[in-house]
């Protein structure tokens, strides 16, 4: 069923009425999303229980162990874009979803009344759901058909005769409608994406009873800003979330007056404004951070061997002293900082604005850095329990709003050690496939197959892999001209204890993404297909985004052969 | 003559419940010699004016217009005393929450005899009230703060199944999962280690 307004009585007032069973999937908008509702429901005593899942076996087993529940089941991010009726739900268990995959199966909206979706009215829209009765089949048409049968078997042979006309032009009937059925549904599933971030919509809720907090609004706006920093959405989106849906937040928890701010100096308080888009360059020296920045890295091809004398070449038409760059951003003074900002401002002529969360004497905290930090942290290693990974941000996100020494250290800790490494991998496998021009074209796409073995924790998050194929793609495109139609297809190996699987994924061209703001993807699509083709892959998809697979790497050619078929099929 | 060269009578004794409200902090080892340099005053007061009655009863003419002060200096030297003993009582009770039975010896070397004395008949109260409570008696020193909220985060460290709370909420306790519930259901679990307490 879809529920799509009023969520405040149609889901959370039914949902407090009893204890709440929430099950969250371990990435930063879920944890964000899932800090305002347990707030929420720990003000109005509602006991709940979290359980962090990493993926489809997780969500089924801890499904079979809640079968006694009479009570709401929460699925958050998880749960939405595969039918939960071939899963065995709790039977008295009413279960909602707010997930931000699309599309939503068919199944969950239309078929199962056990089984609420939480939609925004104005995506329904975006969503080009098909109309229910075009998709699903009425069954009690069949049965009434079957009656009559049974009953004129005696009559006579014109009667007879005409029964079987009828029954064959409604057989006729029943295929067409089924081709358009699949026609339709094929279109509906063709491509993947991701909605607007679910911790916004909580936020909404939050607004509508009353109860929101800086706390709430800081929450809202790491898991807004991991979606973007994800690549989840595009900037078009992200800005546009900003200023249409946070703007009453945005009015409402930054004080314009900085005499009121020197009031309540350790107070929380959040504003919003531009921002660099260089990834944690407040809290790392500015070449560094240049360096592994897309846009620099594009522009003076650092990869290359002439990328460092390039570099100074920028720099040194920018304006912007070497000291400056090399020594950490922290330790320049307010001045130089201000007038370094401006300048890279003007260079970049990027739309960004981030939030910024001030408290007491403590370094303001950009929101996007901190998402950076919560999704390094929820998603590596994967060896480590979900739940560990699902705490970790926890106490991350809960660093953030508190002053004690000790959590800033954890921020800056997170920041200096795991963050800045993920950066730097990220660029050096990027600079490594270009130098050793180890993407090739391969018909309707570009393969990066990946030979050297990379940190095993990373290959598995999600926000490394979207991160550096993003980037892969666009320095590659950069290198000449024309590469902007094809998708990219990136293979990496696993080691270790799953030592013989690839971990595959895909960018979709750059062309479309430029085109598109809702950032859709077919790999996802591409992938399953290849699947249903040629069914004797050993191809495991258990996580909840479709375009990242793992393959077994005897599989491998035969993969790149299938894939090509059906992206030439398609084209 | 003798009292206005030494200060007030009763300095000695301000100069005790001085020490105390000077060292919120600490316990200052217990000042005996003040202590009994105070007693010795009330002694001597209390001879002064014995004479002074002991005379009169004999006719003798005196001046007794002293009596009636010493007998307040004796009252409020005595009163310092009492609060000096009842604030150093109030902060080796607070020990007994803070350290449990087994005193640090830097603390242990501050009090008196009598005072150790006090604090080892204090645990054993304490104790006997503890076993007292309900059928297995309750450790009181677990809880000295009270709950800000009615609900606890938890978190389940081993499979336990249904548990069922006060409210008749059936929550269903899987490894590693988190849960919100009552507090006062939930201790129990906490204690036998299938639920630790999360943040």
């Amino acid at each position: 069923m879809i529920l799509k307004e009023n969520f405040r009585q149609g889901f959370y007032d039914v949902i407090k009425r009893q204890s709440v069973v929430i099950i969250v999937a371990v990435d930063t908008d879920a944890l964000c999303t899932t800090m305002i509702l347990s707030h929420l429901l720990k003000c109005d005593d509602v006991p709940y229980t979290i359980i962090a899942v990493d993926g489809w076996e997780s969500i089924e087993q801890s499904l079979l162990d809640l079968q006694d529940q009479k009570t709401s089941i929460i699925m958050i991010n998880c749960g939405a874009t595969r039918s939960l009726s071939r899963i065995q739900l709790p039977p008295a268990a009413t279960i909602y979803i707010i997930d931000s995959h699309r599309p939503f199966h068919i199944e969950n909206m239309f078929e199962n009344d056990q089984v609420n979706v939480l939609i925004d009215e104005q995506e329904l829209e975006e969503l080009r759901l098909p109309q229910p009765n075009e998709v699903i089949k009425d069954e009690s048409d069949d049965d009434t058909d079957d009656d009559e049968e049974d009953e004129e078997q005696e009559s006579s042979y014109e009667g007879r005769m005409e029964k079987i006309q009828r029954k064959a032009i409604k057989r006729e009937e029943a295929r067409l409608w089924e081709r358009r059925r699949q026609n339709l549904l094929w279109t509906y599933y063709e491509s993947t994406w991701n909605g607007a971030p679910s911790c916004v919509r909580l936020l909404e809720l939050a607004a509508e009873l009353n109860r929101t907090s800086a706390e709430m609004m800081w929450f809202a706006a790491v898991g807004l800003n991991s979606a973007f920093i994800d690549r989840l959405i595009s900037i078009e989106m992200y800005t546009s979330i900003c200023i249409d849906r946070m703007r009453p937040f945005i009015h409402k928890f930054s004080p314009r007056n900085i005499v009121n701010q020197g009031k309540q100096d350790d107070q929380l308080h959040i504003s919003f404004g531009k921002e660099l888009p260089l990834a944690l360059y407040s809290h790392w020296d500015l070449y560094s951070a240049m360096m592994i920045d897309e846009y620099f890295s594009i522009k003076t091809k650092n990869w290359t061997q002439r990328g460092d004398v390039n570099i100074r070449h920028l720099l040194a038409s920018l304006g912007i002293t070497l000291a400056e760059t090399r020594q950490k951003f922290e330790a320049l003074s307010t001045e130089q900082r201000n007038v370094v900002t401006d300048i890279l401002e003007k260079e970049i002529d990027s739309s960004f604005a981030t939030f910024f969360a001030h408290l007491g004497y403590c370094a303001k905290l950009s929101a996007a850095d901190l998402a950076r930090g919560i999704s390094v942290r929820m998603e590596m290693p994967k060896t480590k329990k979900s739940m560990d990974r699902f705490m970790c941000g926890t106490q991350l996100l809960r660093s953030s709003i508190s002053g004690a020494k000790s959590h800033r250290f954890n921020i800056q800790q997170t920041f200096e050690t795991v963050c800045q490494r993920t950066l730097l991998v990220s660029w050096k496998t990027m600079a490594a496939a270009i130098n050793q021009s180890e993407i090739i074209p391969n018909g309707p796409y570009y393969l990066f197959s990946c030979t050297r073995p990379i940190d095993e924790e990373m290959i598995e998050s999600r926000h490394f892999l979207y991160n550096t194929t993003n980037f892969m793609l666009r320095s590659f495109a950069s290198m000449k001209k024309g590469r902007t139609a094809k998708p990219l297809i990136a293979m990496f190996p696993l080691t270790a204890e799953k030592q013989g699987w690839l971990v595959v994924t895909g960018v979709m061209p750059l062309a479309t993404v430029y085109e598109d703001s809702l950032l859709k993807t077919c790999i996802g699509r591409a992938f399953e297909r290849v699947k249903k083709m040629a069914p004797k892959l050993r191809i495991t998809n258990d996580t909840f985004d479709s375009d990242v697979i793992q393959l077994k790497s005897e599989d491998r050619t035969k993969f790149i052969d299938c894939l090509q078929a059906i992206f030439e099929g398609s084209n | 003559m003798t009292e206005r060269e030494n200060g007030g009578i009763a300095d000695k004794a301000l100069q005790l419940v001085l020490e105390m409200k000077r060292n919120p902090d600490i316990l200052p080892p217990y000042n005996a010699e003040l202590v009994r340099s105070c007693l010795h005053k009330i002694d001597e007061l209390y001879k002064l004016n014995a004479d002074i009655v002991a005379e009169m009863r004999a006719g003798k003419q005196n001046d007794y217009s002293l009596l009636q002060p010493r007998i307040v200096a004796m009252y409020h030297i005595r009163r310092c005393l009492c609060a000096y003993i009842n604030a150093r009582k109030d902060r080796i009770r607070s020990f007994r929450w803070k350290y449990g039975g087994a005193l640090p010896s830097s603390i242990r070397n501050a009090l008196c005899e009598a005072e150790i004395e006090f604090f080892n008949e204090y645990s054993s109260t304490l104790a006997r009230f503890q076993g007292s409570l309900g059928d297995n008696g309750v450790n009181l020193l677990l809880h000295v703060e009270p709950p800000k909220s009615l609900f606890v985060q938890v978190r389940a460290l081993e499979n336990y199944g249904d548990f069922e709370t006060s409210d008749g909420t059936l929550v269903v306790l899987m490894k590693d999962s988190l849960h919100s519930l009552p507090r006062q259901d939930c201790e129990m679990l906490i204690r036998q280690g299938i639920l630790e307490i999360a943040n």
